[in-house]
């Protein structure tokens, strides 16, 4: 019961809503055709992602193998052009060195007419052409030179292509008497129709006309322009041999088909002879014999499998023309024709109508390039490398002499004799004092911060000492200032003057030199301010030195050379610094403290003084750059 | 008039307005499902919504072994279910006390779809569920179980319970009509 109220309330419930419909908001389509769109847009998005995939695949295919089958195809172009290559050169070379003479015929091919036991009385040159131009189409198909194998007469056998036109050329049909080796020949296709006067000759008697014109054609597809065996011994041409032993069943005697047959069909010849006999039938084979001029032709009897008897001979040929193109002789090369023609590409290169615009541009670009390019050189001009450069300048400082010393084995003894004991030596040889110089220097860069300069210069210097001594003249008339040569030197006290004692007075030494410096600089600073270190070595050419007595009384002195006893040469180390500025494009103005140490005494070996006296100035300079 | 067969053929082949005459014949029946397994109308079109786009994707599917409303029907719950499933799951439904059923039989006659569907959608979420589900589509407490994940007790208290207040839901009504002598809808 309780089921069955549970089951009506259910039921009632579900009763109530059976045919319920509330409509939604009217949009609610609208959104739902939305969706349906985007859903559509995707599907076809991914189907255009999937044709876009499959074009590229296949395009990325197609790609490859156009690359692989270029790949493959240069190859075999390459491949086939070397073949080429080495097969004119292999055909040049055999036909240069063996001078072909003969084309032999082998044992197995080939096999001569011959009426039986009839003499050859003319050579015959016989070849299976077939069989050689088999070996030359594989020859082609491998790509391989043709096979120049002498024979066992050391004879080389030319190769022939089937429808080589030497083949061709060398064509004759001979004319041969059935009885007593009559010859025949066919000069034209109607001749050969018409030949029918001589029923001896005859070959065509009781044929159809439709055999006539084909056999007819045989003769002919030998050979374009068939002559007479006269014309052909006369022009020296072999003539070729037609085996028409298949169309001539009838009215022979003796016949016997070659063992190979014929190659009588639409393909261009090749000739397989057979041996036919001729009887007396007025019908007998045309056959053609290869003839030439030459003798000496070598036969030979071949025993064939069914006894049949063959004679293969060997002729000469005559010589053949090297060139392998234009055989003078029997026949002719030509050229094998390519196996890949490769089209003729013509490029034409079309002159299009020049656009001012363009042209314009073009010319504005141009004259932009040229301008930036002088500009480049004004920059390159302007810009101040400093590469030579002079200078003018003026140094002053002081010279110090306190490291000198004086031996004791100097002069003084003069004064010890006489009497006195002199000061000058030490007070002159320690004296310090002013150092002037003047000079031109010049200078050049040799690397980036590295400069080599030179110059000349003049140097005074001046020293103050105290001397005790005077140099008297003999008549004590007058009196000078003692050097320290005076000193050291016992000339001057000599009869014509000694050297007297007298109170300390002041006297005043000059030095003059010349100096030639040698220095090598190098820029730390290389801007419009610049700053140089220098170092390098003088040398000092001693002039005069001058003493200069401050007592009125006494007369100056001046010694040079051998006067002197300073050294005439001197070398003095030399170490500087450099600061400089640059104005204008080619001057700078530069400040050089500097030292100059003397390598060596300053005074002469003899004199016992030794002075180093370091002369420290500074000196101010102005530079012309040149460039 | 299009048949179904040729409205259906329409749809698949994307014919716009053969989806839209599908639309137009199936969507009043079918708001009134959605707003039994929703608990507002903007809920109910939502699901509408999406199940229309499903039906008109998913159309070449169907076999035509039942009827089409059935097939949209079953769509509509699936697709409610999916779309409340993670209400139940904040709301686990389980076994309810032993609930009182009015003995009062009360009839829906007098009482308009309307009124049943607010009354539905009043009911707490498990419990429409399975309302809906055992009541309105038919199925046994054990699908039911298997379908919400819960057991096949849960699922008879769950309808229990939604009986017991939608029976004191209608009392009410039926009250208040007599004590103010409107006439029933």
């Amino acid at each position: 019961m309780k089921d069955m109220e549970r089951e009506n309330f259910e039921n009632e419930w579900k009763n109530a809503f059976e045919q319920a419909e509330i409509s939604p908001s009217d949009n609610l389509w609208t959104s739902i055709e939305l969706e349906l769109e985007r859903a559509e847009g995707k599907k076809m998005k991914r189907k255009l992602l999937h044709y876009k995939f499959m074009a590229a695949a296949s395009i990325t295919f197609a790609l490859c193998f156009a690359g692989v089958g270029f790949y493959y195809f240069s190859n075999e172009r390459r491949n086939y052009s070397s073949d080429q290559l080495a097969l004119q050169s292999t055909v040049k070379n055999e036909l240069n060195t063996s001078a072909l003479q003969s084309i032999s015929e082998r044992s197995n091919e080939g096999q001569l007419l011959q009426k039986k036991n009839e003499p050859l009385n003319q050579s015959s040159q016989v070849f299976d052409a077939d069989k050689r131009a088999d070996e030359t189409d594989r020859a082609e198909e491998n790509h391989l030179p043709f096979e120049l194998k002498p024979n066992d007469d050391g004879k080389i056998s030319l190769p022939v292509r089937r429808n080589s036109v030497g083949l061709k050329a060398a064509h004759q049909i001979q004319k041969r008497k059935p009885h007593d080796g009559e010859e025949f020949i066919a000069e034209t296709r109607d001749e050969i129709l018409k030949d029918k006067t001589n029923t001896e000759s005859n070959i065509f008697q009781n044929e159809s006309q439709t055999e006539k014109y084909t056999k007819a054609n045989i003769l002919l597809s030998r050979g374009d322009n068939v002559k007479s065996t006269k014309e052909l011994r006369a022009s020296g041409k072999p003539a070729a041999i037609v085996d028409l032993d298949k169309h001539f069943k009838d009215n022979l005697e003796n016949k016997e088909i070659s063992e190979q047959g014929t190659n009588i069909s639409n393909e261009p010849p090749v000739m397989i002879t057979s041996k036919l006999q001729y009887g007396t039938s007025s019908k007998d084979a045309a056959v053609a014999l290869m003839r030439d001029n030459s003798s000496g032709s070598d036969h030979q009897t071949q025993t064939l499998t069914d006894n049949r008897e063959r004679l293969v001979t060997k002729v000469p040929v005559g010589k053949l023309s090297t060139d392998p193109k234009n055989l003078d002789g029997n026949f002719t090369f030509r050229e094998l024709p390519p196996l890949i023609e490769t089209p003729k590409v013509e490029l034409s290169i079309q002159k299009k109508e020049e656009d001012p615009f363009k042209v314009m541009m073009a010319r504005l670009e141009k004259r932009e390039a040229e301008l930036a390019k002088e500009d480049v050189k004004e920059l390159r001009k302007n810009t101040i490398v400093e590469k030579l450069w002079t200078s003018v300048g003026f140094a002053a400082g002081n010279v110090n002499s306190s490291n000198s010393s004086v031996s004791s084995s100097s002069g003084n003894n003069t004064m010890a004799r006489a009497g006195n004991t002199s000061n000058t030596a030490i007070n002159q040889s320690r004296a310090s004092g002013t150092s002037y110089s003047a000079g031109l220097n010049v200078g050049t860069k040799v690397a980036k911060r590295w400069v080599v300069q030179g110059g000349l210069n003049y140097i005074s210097q001046t020293s103050a000492y105290q001397s005790d001594a005077v140099v008297a003249s003999p008549n004590l008339d007058n009196f000078r200032a003692a050097s320290l040569t005076d000193v050291n030197n016992t000339k001057s006290n000599t009869k014509a003057s000694k050297l007297v004692g007298t109170s300390n007075y002041r006297v005043n030494n000059n030095l003059q030199y010349v100096s030639v410096p040698l220095q090598a600089g190098y820029i730390i600073v290389n801007h419009t301010f610049a700053f140089q270190v220098n170092g390098g070595i003088s040398t000092d050419l001693f002039i005069q030195n001058t003493l200069t007595p401050e007592n009125s009384n006494l007369e100056k002195v001046t010694q040079r050379g051998d006067e002197s006893s300073y050294r005439p040469v001197n070398f003095s180390g030399l170490f500087g610094t450099e600061i400089s500025y640059r104005f204008g494009k080619h001057y700078r103005l530069a400040l050089n403290p500097g030292l100059r140490y003397p390598i060596n005494s300053i005074y002469k070996a003899g004199t016992g003084v030794v002075a180093n006296p370091v002369t420290m100035d500074v000196a101010m300079r102005f530079r012309y750059i040149f460039n | 008039m299009l048949t179904e067969k040729e409205l259906i053929e329409g749809c698949c082949k994307g014919n716009r307005a053969s989806q839209k005459a599908l639309y137009d014949r199936y969507c009043r029946k079918m708001m009134t499902v959605c707003l039994r397994y929703s608990k507002s109308t903007a809920e109910a079109e939502d699901i509408l919504q999406e199940v229309f786009v499903k039906v008109f994707n998913n159309l070449k599917d169907f076999r035509q072994e039942a009827r089409l409303d059935t097939w949209i029907t079953r769509i509509i719950v699936n697709t409610a279910l999916n779309t409340r499933r993670k209400k139940l799951y904040l709301y686990p439904m389980v076994d309810v006390d032993t609930i009182s059923i009015p003995d009062q039989e009360l009839s829906l006659s007098g009482v308009h779809f309307t009124q049943l569907v607010e009354m539905i959608q009043s009911l707490p979420h498990g419990c429409q569920v399975v309302f809906n589900l055992f009541a309105m589509e038919g199925y046994s407490h054990k699908e039911i179980s298997e379908l919400l994940g819960i057991s096949e007790g849960t699922s008879k208290s769950q309808f229990a319970r939604a009986k017991s207040l939608l029976q004191t839901k209608l009392l009410k009504e039926s009250s208040f009509y007599e004590r103010y002598g409107e006439g029933k809808l």
